[in-house]
């Protein structure tokens, strides 16, 4: 049904026959690199019980580098300027950020992959002014840069077509998106490094925690609130170190581990006061907006549409307790099950 | 250029950009590739690499000599190259002198991405095989604090490189000095490991990952230089030294066969070790490493330890009594 931007046969044909020229002319050498790409593209599978040895914190020189460096990654007061004067399309930027997280979650990829795909996009919207009316541009941006950031941060790429997941209108040819990453990459200068409020968060929790390690219903529950700061256009006014920062100090608060007065005097040597502040209590209302909505969710069919729901895939990702445990189950699971009803979908889709 | 990429989205469904495409397709590709959009002139073909050709060039424009690397994008079906995003993006985030510099980027119809370097004269690989190992201790010495600074602030950024090995250690030779190059595996926070050149490489590679654990983070970027070490001063590979069938009995050769004493969680990563290979006593470093001062051959053994936890950081190794007796500006003035 979704209608497929295809060149023409007889095109993609010249375009077979100047690989196999090129075979022809290059011999081995081309035969290597498609062997050398073909086992770095090979599909692994995921150990999910398996997590990576700590890596070391931030240093404190390496924090301040990143405070510092952040601010050229970070479009947030420019892409909120140009959505709320109009020259961004509010609705397709949502629609693409609802996609983002539908299409992380089914992949399993952790929280960071999302802000790390809304970096890019934003980043991009700023930079590049897509042309008006044409619907499908948004789409295949949301595309180009879940790719990316997946090629970036995961070891698994999944196939392109397989990207395109969930209720997406258009459905894009390979090479299509690959012109349009390359236009991604070229417009963010190849910068696609991008600093997230993850980048900051464990130097922050470790730091107001008198240097000891976290919880890890704390780290948990931090993740959470960062990933739910990603939807909507509220939180776009704050550099990732003052979210991550007002993250920190509400879920260290929220549990009542630390004195809030000697955790703000540490955290304003980085971020500003005010800003801190202000942060904290949008992170507040937030918060307080989830568990409203968590109430009214207990309804099966309300669930689909809950952002708990949202929330809830969040957590696939980790395992911290026996529930958690089972959901990632259950997650890696049902997975499979939905590429393959995907898979059918493409095909008929290719009959037609 | 700007205005290309906007027609190229607006005319996207249209027959132009069909007849576009058709032409690129059919265009002569000679030899020498056309490097007029990237204000470089070819001056030789430097490297017939696995992943595209290297090419000695010279800046139009400033007159410099630069390298040029320019990868086929080979399998359109996945779009760019998760390996050439990942070198590009990461060297544009990290500035340090002895970590080698990415000048720009460009692309050739779609097909090529070319990353232009600055150019170093040689490898260290080259520098071992064709000119004598340096049986200067002070260049040794200095070669491997200048490969320990990168690395520390590779791995202060969270970054693994991975792929540490001659080959990837670039020398400057009037000034002796070390930059860092091919980050192409490099990256932060994964939890798994992919080769995509298998040979030789191997012989870098830190026992942890020939055991195929999963986990694994900055210390195998330690064993590597442990190795790199070893080689400046034995003149070849330290495994390539010993009499072994591959790599890990070496290892074991050389410093013991781990033992739930020596290695803790060794049983469970390798249950079927003692199956696979004998009990070998270690015939230790010093057997192989000769002519190395005594804190040289402390810190090397500190290096080349075959429990990941224990392995000495990048950062502790630039503080070790090695590196003490020497003035460090001085080293670099060489």
């Amino acid at each position: 049904m979704a209608p497929s931007f295809d060149f023409a046969s007889s095109l993609l044909c010249t375009e077979d026959s100047a690989v196999f020229d090129e075979s022809h002319n290059n011999g081995g050498t081309m035969m290597s690199m498609m062997g050398v790409y073909e086992d770095t593209w090979s599909p692994r599978k995921r150990h999910f019980d398996e997590e990576p040895d700590e890596l070391p914190l931030l240093s404190d020189e390496s924090l301040a580098m990143m405070v510092e460096k952040e601010c050229q990654h970070w479009p947030g007061l420019r892409c909120l300027n140009k959505l709320q004067t109009g020259d961004l399309d509010f609705g397709a930027r949502m629609e693409a950020v609802d996609w983002i997280l539908k299409v992380r979650s089914h992949f399993g990829y952790c929280s960071r992959s999302s802000l790390v795909i809304q970096n890019y996009l934003d980043r991009f919207l700023c930079a590049y002014e897509l042309p008006k009316g044409r619907v499908w541009t948004m789409q295949l941006l949301a595309v180009a840069c879940l790719s990316l950031a997946a090629k970036l941060d995961e070891t698994e790429v999944p196939l392109s077509l397989d990207l395109q997941v969930g209720e997406s209108k258009f459905l894009f040819e390979a090479k299509t998106i690959q012109r349009m990453e390359l236009l991604v990459l070229s417009t963010l200068k190849w910068r696609m490094q991008a600093i997230t409020p993850f980048t900051f968060l464990d130097y922050f929790l470790c730091k107001i925690n008198d240097d000891q390690s976290p919880l890890r219903s704390s780290i948990m529950r931090s993740i959470q609130l960062i990933s739910s700061t990603a939807r909507g256009i509220d939180f776009l006014e704050f550099k990732p170190s003052e979210i991550a920062a007002a993250v920190a100090m509400y879920v260290m608060g929220e549990t009542q581990t630390v004195d809030t007065g000697k955790a703000t005097s540490f955290l304003i040597q980085h971020v500003e006061k005010e800003r801190l502040l202000k942060c904290v209590k949008m992170i507040q209302e937030l918060s307080c907006n989830s568990g409203s909505a968590k109430d009214s969710s207990a309804s099966v069919t309300c669930l689909p549409q809950s952002p708990i729901g949202v929330l809830d895939a969040l957590c696939f990702s980790y395992k911290s307790d026996d529930t958690n445990a089972g959901s990632s189950v259950n997650s890696s699971h049902n997975s499979p099950v939905a590429k393959r009803r995907k898979l059918n979908k493409t095909c008929g889709a290719d009959l037609l | 250029m700007w205005n290309e990429e906007s027609d190229w989205i607006g005319s996207f469904d249209s027959q132009l950009a069909r007849l576009a495409e058709c032409r690129m397709c059919s265009r002569d590709r000679g030899e020498r590739p056309d490097a007029t959009g990237m204000d470089l002139e070819v001056l030789e073909v430097a490297e017939e690499g696995s992943y595209g050709r290297v090419f000695r060039c010279l800046d139009i424009h400033t007159g410099a000599l630069v390298t040029m690397k320019q990868i086929t994008m080979v399998r359109l079906s996945q779009g760019v190259p998760a390996p050439i995003i990942r070198e590009v993006s990461l060297l544009k985030e990290l500035h340090h002198a002895n970590i080698v510099k990415l000048l720009r980027v460009g692309l050739t119809e779609n097909r090529y991405v070319n990353l232009v370097f600055e150019h170093l004269d040689y490898d260290l690989h080259h520098f071992i095989v064709n000119r004598g190992y340096p049986k200067d201790a002070l260049t040794v010495k200095s070669f491997m604090y200048q490969i320990l600074s990168a690395v520390a602030y590779c791995h202060s950024l969270k970054v693994l490189h991975r792929d540490l090995k001659p080959s990837n250690v670039l020398i400057d030779h009037s000034k002796r000095l070390i930059k860092l190059a091919d980050f192409r595996l490099a990256g932060e926070f994964a939890d798994d490991l992919l080769y995509t050149e298998k040979l030789g490489t191997s012989w870098y590679r830190a026992p942890e990952i020939l055991c195929d654990s999963r986990q694994y983070s900055t210390q195998i970027d330690l064993w590597s230089v442990g190795c790199i070490f070893a080689e400046m001063v034995i003149g070849q590979p330290l495994v390539q030294a010993i009499n072994c069938r591959d790599e890990l009995e070496g290892i074991f050769k050389l410093l013991g066969t781990p033992t739930e004493e020596t290695w803790p969680g060794i049983t469970k990563l390798m249950p079927n070790l003692h199956i696979y290979y004998p009990k070998f006593d270690a015939l230790g470093l010093e057997t192989f490493v000769t002519d190395l001062e005594p804190s040289g051959l402390n810190l090397l053994s500190m290096m080349l330890c075959l429990d990941p936890s224990r392995r000495i950081s990048a950062e502790a190794a630039l503080k070790h009594a090695y590196f003490i007796d020497v003035n460090y500006v001085s080293l670099l003035l060489l």
